[in-house]
């Protein structure tokens, strides 16, 4: 005996056409792709049955293709066209391998997933994204569907009928998916594993595919970006040292006090100086604080700065801070503090001229709410709200990759989600 | 079941060393003539046939050990089957656990499954009581019948832990329940023996 799986062919006995034969003993119906008739491959291939003017759909995986998938070489010796009610259409291929039996690769959109049948038997609940375990791994119910054939062609180890209905679920565990399909005569279990299309295409002698998929398959993995997973790794500690330098430079960077003083609403009101400071530095960064308890009112402030008497900096700056509501519809706006850096270029004896133009403090009926404006003047002073917004650029890189993951996840749920919403 | 006690002997026929003999080995086929050979009290004597095998794409091979699961054997023989009307064939492996147990593994096409014996408490039921398609209780349990069908032994290799010669025949019934349980019923002139089946995935049995 001759038990060699060779490429046969036999001519259908419905319509004479030409049927290549790959599969081996356990194939039980040969689907004629002309003319739609079943033919039973165990009674010398007497018509069993004909489906007429169904239509082929195209296929980027011809009959008798040989590929290896998970090392394993396999013959494609049938397929099915199956789809829902809402017009969805996919590929199941039958595959053949004389070692490792028959199983399936499944295309649906650009993608592929190769199942095989298993006698595991898990507890699979009714609930979306409820959790159930089966080959070791624990799955979550993505969907449940009624799935109906279309259109069949070549051997299958069944015989196959064009209208077929089934009903699946589907858990995940990306990359993998365990399938349980329910029909009027049995119930089996398929266990799926989402291939990479390059690789498969490569596999079966394919062209490489053209574009990636539009959408995202239920059990495609999430495959992390190489600059998004480097920016994570790195960015991370860049994100913490420009935080702790952030956080350093401004509980500690305020620099040398020069001048400390308060003015009183009267001594702003009519114009009032601080006492003489030394600058020692060349080129020294200065940082000026003013603060005033504004409540409901605003103050502005004209401050000029005297070198050894002279006029050589004008500044205006206004405070003012308002608030309203209570609960949740409380809001403020504005601060009773401002502050300003500025360059001084050169060392020697300074003082600050301060007049309050609106006044000590004006509420919204004109009235003066006169409170003191305390002013402060540090040398050497570092700037730290660059390294704050350094700190903030790069935790947002670090964390890309994190929301790229968590886009992928949120579009993986999004068709079937959106399906239960309709319902 | 106790552990292997391999033996030495000749071939009969060709007068090459025969195969180290396992305990439970009642027949071998000897590798360089192909003759079949009967084992008694350790002894070997020609059975006068040859039995020539053709290879066929299988995972398994004789004389390499294999791991599946926890289990870690090694095939030791074959017998094959032909089913039907030349229908179709498989292959029954004799294998040997390391924990020195034998157990048979059927392979019909990629699809494996272990046998192991099922003493019945009660007279098996006829063949003819069987009947394609229909269920039957069977075990506390109801059980399909998935094929019923006759086999012809048509190769033997390696050891084997009973006589079998080329041409025997058996009539059997394959039953299926539920979460997978699966039962083989073989009828021959000696009775019947009844086999749990358990599958094997063919993806988780790697090279040990």
């Amino acid at each position: 005996m001759n038990a060699e799986v060779k490429a046969r062919a036999v001519n259908c006995t419905q319509c004479g056409a030409p049927l290549e034969l790959h599969g081996g003993h356990r194939v039980r119906s040969l689907s004629c792709g002309f003319c739609g008739a079943v033919l039973d491959a165990k009674a010398e291939y007497q018509v069993v049955k004909q489906f007429k003017d169904v239509k082929r759909p195209p296929m980027p995986i011809k009959l008798g293709a040989t590929g290896k998938l998970k090392g394993i070489e396999f013959t494609v010796i049938g397929v099915l066209q199956v789809g829902d009610s809402e017009g969805y259409r996919w590929l199941e291929y039958q595959i053949f391998s004389p070692t490792h039996g028959y199983h399936w690769l499944d295309y649906s959109q650009g993608h592929f997933v190769f199942s095989r049948r298993v006698r595991e038997i898990p507890k699979i609940g009714a609930k979306q994204k409820s959790a159930f375990t089966a080959q070791g791994m624990t799955f979550k119910v993505y969907d449940t569907y009624a799935a109906s054939v279309y259109f069949v062609e070549g051997e299958l180890t069944y015989v196959a009928q064009v209208g077929h209905r089934t009903t699946v679920t589907e858990g995940i565990c990306p990359p993998y998916m365990f399938l349980r399909e329910r029909s009027d005569e049995e119930e089996e279990y398929q266990f799926g594993e989402y291939l990479d299309a390059a690789d498969v295409h490569k596999a079966f002698g394919l062209s490489p595919p053209t574009r990636q998929p539009n959408s995202i398959h239920a059990a495609q993995p999430y495959v992390a970006k190489p600059w998004a997973v480097s920016l994570a790794h790195t960015g991370r500690w860049f994100a913490l040292a420009a935080t702790v330098i952030a956080l350093a430079l401004f509980t500690f960077g305020n620099g040398k006090t020069r001048v400390k003083t308060k003015f009183n609403p009267a001594a702003v009101v009519k114009g009032a100086y601080t006492s003489d400071f030394s600058v020692e530095g060349t080129d020294s960064m200065m940082k000026l604080d003013l603060t005033s308890d504004q409540s409901n009112s605003w103050a502005w402030y004209d401050l000029t700065l005297f070198k050894d008497k002279v006029p050589v900096a004008e500044l205006g700056k206004g405070i003012s801070y308002y608030y309203g509501g209570s609960g949740e519809d409380a809001w403020s706006e504005g601060s009773t503090s401002e502050t300003v850096y500025f360059n001084l270029p050169d060392p020697g004896t300074y003082r600050v001229h301060v007049k309050g133009t609106g006044g000590a403090g004006e509420n919204n009926n004109g009235r003066m709410r006169n409170v003191d404006m305390h002013l402060t003047l540090n040398e050497d002073a570092i700037v730290s709200r660059y390294f704050f917004v350094l700190a903030i650029v790069l935790i947002f890189l670090a964390c890309a990759e994190r929301m790229m993951r968590w886009r992928f996840e949120a579009k993986r749920w999004e068709a079937v989600l959106e399906d239960d919403d309709d319902e | 079941m106790s552990a292997a006690a391999p033996t030495q002997q000749n071939c009969p026929s060709c007068g090459a060393a025969a195969p180290v003999l396992l305990r439970h080995s009642k027949l071998a086929v000897c590798e360089f003539c192909n003759s079949t050979l009967f084992i008694e009290d350790a002894q070997v004597a020609s059975a006068g046939e040859k039995s020539v095998l053709t290879e066929i794409p299988s995972i398994l091979v004789r004389g390499r050990k294999f791991i599946t699961g926890n289990w870690t054997f090694e095939p030791v023989g074959r017998i094959r089957y032909e089913y039907g009307a030349s229908e179709g064939y498989w292959d029954e492996w004799w294998v040997q656990l390391s924990t020195g147990k034998m157990k048979w593994i059927s392979n019909d096409e990629g699809e494996y499954v272990i046998q192991n014996e099922f003493k019945l408490k009660d007279d098996p039921p006829a063949f003819d009581a069987f009947t394609l398609g229909r269920k039957v209780k069977l075990f506390d349990q109801m059980l399909t019948v998935t094929e019923l069908n006759e086999a012809t032994c048509i190769g033997l290799e390696g050891q084997l832990p009973e006589v079998v010669a080329v041409g025997d025949q058996h009539r059997y019934a394959h039953l299926e329940g539920p979460k997978g349980a699966m039962f083989t019923a073989e009828y021959d002139d000696e009775g019947c023996s009844f086999y749990k089946g358990a599958w094997v995935d063919p993806f988780e049995i790697k090279p040990a």
